[in-house]
């Protein structure tokens, strides 16, 4: 008897329904450690109050470039003017294991020198993770999936402006200050990686209790102490390269051909332009670092797609009567 | 660099796996065939350092021809172990995880680097694969290096080898860093161990020792649970109830065990419980499977398909 009750359910048809419109994510998700393990938690943590709970919530995390580039604050108010009512927050810092868990299924389109540049981006700095309920939920698009939609395209030609992304001016396609999780399902398994698990069973506890509340005071304390200890940075190329070339240790040679190479629009290898302005941090600060790099380093593999791809409100409304596509 | 053509496709996706191939092409230039081939890497899991077996270790390899190039203490955070074993632990109760959680995070694990002479049939990870011998008690057999240590459970495998030449890569792409990997596998090329390595080996053979039975775990555990006064009785007989299973030999939920000592605020040794733990779960989800399994050494002894290619 025992035996059995030691093993522990996945969902099942209906809540699959429930967490994905994606049939392929439910396949993949059912055997991800980190999905099954944080599943369990809100199955105990949230009890019956879960299934309700999971469709009105979207999880929206901070980037390190978002802190450095003080947008925080203006992503906030967006939130807030679209609805989204903040009823957890929670300090993180990712490491090289977790950014590469939470982004598995995209970055194998990255080259490796591309891999190197988010290694350092992405643990340049502590960041937010933000939980957020959708006051404006429709009970067919999901709360996490209406705010992956608002977000916009990762592509600038894609972005409408009313769109996050848009609002938020990055200022190139490596750089884009938020994360998003597009569904149920990615925010029960992003909280499995992003959290140990008392971390998260205390988070989930917390949002549930505070679901009638908007903890939006919370997370701009947050904020506020994230940009007290982190010296902003404009994250403009130009300036970056201006600021190396008054750094003594510099070769003038060696940021010629850097300066040539962003001008032009030429690829350099990680190692090239380590050579002249790395390591990351060592001239000047890592987001002059990140900047150029991001405007030389090769962007993508060729003929690769996300092995996953995004799921938007559209889906979740034809999936509606129609079943996991 | 496989047999396996699952692995083959699974890992040229893999980011650890592509960072981890692209520094040792880099480092090892002409002589990377070579390098991988000879190359072998051992993990003594924590506890097999805890349980005093590096000597023993070493007297295996030496007498198999394997030299220790680089030794790195390695730290498990939740992260590493579970990604080292993703294509393993699909098969696993989340309660295995929740104790493994206890269980690598109990001490440092130490890396040994090995390199193989020339001139054996198989590359060395498959070599030293095929005489580690199985995790499970009852599939192993005399002359293999877990025979010969003895361990206390399927769980506590006392060490892990990287099983193919793909493995070994991937692992040094997921244990180190890029300036730490690229330290590695220079030592890999040279075959000579610096003091660093050297100091981690004098510092593991250090530890004192310590008996991993689970007779007297249960005991200790127990004796720790009958000690707490003015708690609440149904909690306590919860968990002495689910000490007399184990007694018995039976399998426990481990989630409401790990409770009840919580609630019953017993000061039971973390290394006891990780016995217990690993003693006394239900291992696999039913009807779950793993995603890779061992390869067969057979397979290396098979011409690749490239081979016949080439030679057709």
């Amino acid at each position: 008897m025992h035996l059995e009750a030691a093993s522990h359910g996945l969902p099942d048809d209906d809540r699959w329904r429930r967490l994905t419109a994606s049939s392929r994510k439910a396949e993949v998700f059912q055997e991800d450690l980190y999905f099954r393990e944080c599943w369990l938690d809100t199955q105990e943590v949230l009890a019956e109050s879960g299934d309700a709970m999971l469709a009105s919530t979207a999880l929206l995390s901070f980037k390190c470039d978002g802190v450095a580039g003080r947008r925080m604050h203006r992503t906030l108010d967006f939130l807030a003017d679209h609805g989204f009512a903040v009823i957890g927050v929670e300090p993180v810092r990712l490491n090289r294991h977790s950014m590469r868990e939470v982004w598995r299924f995209n970055w194998h389109v990255y080259p490796v020198d591309r891999l190197n540049l988010m290694s350092v981006m992405h643990s340049a700095s502590d960041s937010l993770l933000v939980v957020l309920r959708d006051t404006r939920y429709d009970g067919t698009v999901p709360g996490a999936t209406r705010l992956a939609d608002l977000k916009g395209a990762a592509d600038p030609a894609k972005r409408k402006p009313h769109e996050l992304r848009a609002v938020l001016e990055p200022p190139n396609s490596v750089i884009n200050f938020v994360h998003v999780a597009d569904e149920p399902a990615d925010v029960v398994r992003e909280l499995g990686i992003f959290l140990d698990r008392p971390q998260r069973r205390g988070l989930l506890a917390s949002a549930c209790r505070n679901a009638a509340d908007d903890m939006r005071p919370a997370a701009q304390a947050a904020v506020d102490e994230l940009e007290r200890r982190y010296p902003a940075h404009d994250l403009d190329l130009t300036a970056s390269l201006q600021r190396l070339s008054t750094d003594p240790a510099v070769s003038t040679v060696g940021l010629d051909r850097v300066t040539a190479a962003v001008s032009g629009g030429l690829a350099l290898s990680w190692d090239e332009l380590v050579s002249v302005i790395g390591p990351a941090g060592a001239h000047g600060s890592v987001w002059d670092f990140v900047c150029v790099a991001a405007a030389v380093l090769p962007a993508k593999r060729e003929s690769l797609t996300d092995l996953l791809p995004a799921v938007t409100a559209d889906e979740w409304r034809a999936a509606v009567g129609g079943g996991v596509r | 660099m496989t047999r396996t053509p699952l692995k083959a496709r699974l890992y040229e996706r893999e980011t650890h796996f592509r960072e981890s191939l692209d520094e040792a092409e880099l480092v090892c230039g002409p002589a990377f065939d070579e390098v991988i081939r000879r190359t072998a890497l051992l993990m003594i899991k924590p506890e097999g350092v805890l349980s005093g077996k590096l000597d023993a270790i070493c007297d295996f390899l030496a007498e198999n021809d394997f030299a220790i190039v680089s030794t790195n203490f390695v730290t498990f955070h939740r992260l590493l172990w579970r990604e080292l074993w993703r294509y393993q632990l699909t098969s696993a109760t989340l309660d295995r995880l929740l104790v493994a959680d206890r269980h690598l995070s109990a001490g440092p694990g130490l890396l040994l680097v090995l390199r193989s002479s020339p001139g054996h049939e198989l590359p060395a990870t498959v070599r030293l694969t095929s005489r580690k011998g199985s995790a499970s008690l009852a599939q192993q057999t005399p002359g293999t290096l877990r025979h010969r240590l003895g361990q206390a459970n399927r769980v506590l495998s006392l060490l892990h080898v990287a099983d193919e030449p793909a493995d070994l890569i991937r692992e040094l792409g997921i244990l180190f860093d890029r300036p730490e990997r690229r330290r590695v596998y220079r030592t890999m090329c040279t075959g000579r161990p610096g003091s660093a390595d050297l100091a981690a080996l004098a510092e593991a053979r250090t530890t004192e020792p310590r008996s991993l039975g689970a007779s007297e775990a249960l005991e200790r555990v127990t004796a720790a649970v009958r000690e707490r006064r003015d708690v609440d009785p149904v909690v306590a007989q919860a968990v002495l109830a689910d000490l007399a299973r184990m007694r018995a030999g039976e399998r426990i939920e481990w989630r409401p065990f790990e409770e009840g000592l919580t609630a019953l605020d017993v000061a039971a040794d973390d290394w006891d419980l990780i016995v217990l733990g690993t003693s006394f779960i239900v291992y696999d989800e039913p009807g779950a499977s793993k995603v890779l399994v061992n390869p067969d050494p057979a397979e290396w002894l098979q011409p690749s398909l490239d081979e016949l290619l080439i030679s057709g």
